[in-house]
């Protein structure tokens, strides 16, 4: 009896902890959330609309690792595809990665995530994330809220008629969705974040060495702040050693 | 290419800013912070001189329907999310017509003449409306507007709902752009550029200027993406059935040419 109510005591203090506590998960962190907020209604993206939705980045960088969003595919058919753009200047601008596409989708809208991700996010950064949909009708929910929670709300969407040549976007009744992001870097000296490292990280591992912003979370590999000769020579032994996190 | 944002980082900053007073407390690396946005209805403003119902429903408003011709300026990509008030929350507005209205890149209004205007009685460049969505919303393609004498860059808006025939509620009110912005278009955009004399030359001189008002913006090298929320009141303000507009604004003008009171939905 006694065992029973101290199992009871400990899972109603962690889910008092996890509800007022901080919004890290082990190594990941929820960077931005309304999930939970009241559902006002769904847009349908098709072969030609799309959809986006904008979240912040905090003062460190970041792996994006998963992505949830609230949506549904009513025709029970095509693709979705769910691409992270940095900020065009209140649209998406250049295209940083992809997330891995669930293996199948709910009919009415459900939280669906797009996941195996360890896309590189630099420090006080927006990002866009881009729903792209092929040979189907997919749907995604809005929120009649314009609360959310994480640093990294922004209430920012968009919607382009035009398969993402041109965008409208706005920050009242935002798309429902989950941004998460890795504390650490699952990959080191993959700076590019495509699981392999390689000649592509070059270009970025040296940005990071300058100075530049950037993704740097998997160059700093001697763990010691700060990217310097150290990490310079322990990336080089990675590079030639061919590594990979796949 | 030019890239300048408006209102976007201090939004952003002040996201920041709730985030890190929330660590602070916590103790911890991000808190779990909760951030609504304050919902309080738009002012109103004049719908001035020149409003002209013209019933032209389009989202596209940068050409003259009878010949086609698109007016000459840097295209303009607003959003417009018309929200209710209800029980002190804001939720979207749907079905809700959202009229725009303003000057083309030289600083003239079309289908009016007077008042500094040229005559341009028959052309209807740069109006017409969309009905919103289920999320509130409408979208125009236009120009970013020029400016006349007098004048801060402006947008001019009606928001009007019906039931069946009747006009239930009607708002009019304005929309601004960061100087800033207006500047750096109005000195190296043709044609804007040739229009010179800017003066007054701020958002600060014009008198019908309300920061409360700004749009957001980017001014993206080849176009300008903007978007502007509207809260509305529309079942508290209704002063009367069949009686428009609820807002005393609009009918400051209504004698003015090229105003009047709107005409009824055509059924």
């Amino acid at each position: 009896m006694n065992s029973r109510m101290n199992r009871s005591l400990v899972w109603a203090m962690a889910t008092v902890m996890m509800s007022f506590g901080p919004s890290t998960f082990g190594d990941v962190i929820v960077l931005t959330d309304n999930l939970s907020e009241p559902t006002g209604g769904v847009e349908s993206a098709s072969d030609t609309v799309t959809f986006a939705v904008s979240f912040l980045t905090d003062d460190s960088m970041r792996q994006l690792s998963s992505v949830t969003l609230h949506m549904g595919n009513p025709s029970q058919s095509g693709t979705a595809t769910l691409h992270v753009y940095e900020d065009g200047g209140l649209e998406p601008g250049a295209y940083v990665g992809t997330l891995t596409p669930p293996q199948t989708y709910a009919s009415d809208p459900a939280e669906t995530t797009f996941g195996g991700g360890a896309i590189p996010l630099a420090a006080d950064r927006l990002y866009w994330l881009v729903l792209e949909t092929s040979g189907g009708t997919f749907t995604w929910s809005f929120s009649e809220s314009n609360a959310g929670s994480g640093d990294g709300f922004t209430n920012e969407w968009g919607t382009s008629p035009d398969a993402g040549a041109a965008w409208w976007t706005n920050d009242s009744f935002c798309l429902q969705f989950r941004a998460v992001a890795s504390t650490e870097c699952a990959c080191p000296a993959d700076i590019n974040g495509d699981t392999r490292v390689d000649g592509a990280d070059i270009h970025a591992f040296t940005q990071c060495v300058i100075g530049d912003e950037g993704s740097c979370l998997c160059a700093d590999l001697d763990g010691v702040d700060g990217i310097d000769a150290n990490d310079l020579a322990l990336f080089v032994a990675d590079l030639l050693g061919g590594a990979t996190c796949e | 290419m030019k890239k300048e944002h408006s209102e976007f980082h201090s939004r952003r900053d002040v996201l920041r800013l709730g985030a890190a007073g929330a660590a602070a407390i916590t103790g911890s690396v991000l808190a779990k912070t909760s951030q609504a946005y304050d919902c309080a209805t738009t002012i109103s403003q004049t719908q001035g001189p020149f409003w002209v119902d013209e019933l032209l429903n389009r989202s596209d408003i940068r050409s003259d329907p009878s010949t086609g011709a698109i007016e000459a300026g840097l295209p303009l990509r607003l959003m417009i999310n018309v929200a209710e008030l209800q029980d002190g929350q804001c939720v979207p507005a749907a079905d809700t017509w959202v009229d725009v209205w303003h000057c083309n890149a030289l600083g003239a209004y079309s289908d009016v003449s007077g008042q500094g205007n040229p005559n341009n009685i028959g052309q209807k460049w740069l109006r017409g409306y969309q009905v919103t969505d289920a999320h509130g919303n409408v979208r125009f393609t236009t120009i970013y507007p020029g400016w006349y004498q007098g004048r801060t860059v402006h947008i001019h808006y009606r928001i009007r709902k019906f039931s069946g025939p009747t006009t239930t509620f009607n708002f009019t009110s304005q929309m601004y752009f960061d100087d800033a912005v207006s500047d750096e278009i109005f000195a190296t955009e043709s044609p804007y550029n040739q229009h010179t004399g800017r003066n007054p030359a701020s958002n600060q001189a014009d008198n019908l200027y309300n920061s409360s008002l700004h749009t957001r913006l980017s001014y993206n090298g080849d176009h300008v993406i903007a978007s502007f929320n509207a809260v509305i009141d529309s079942v508290s303000r209704v002063i009367g059935a069949g009686v428009t507009p609820s807002d005393l604004d609009s009918m400051e003008h209504m004698h003015d040419f090229g105003g009047g009171a709107p005409r009824l939905r055509q059924a």
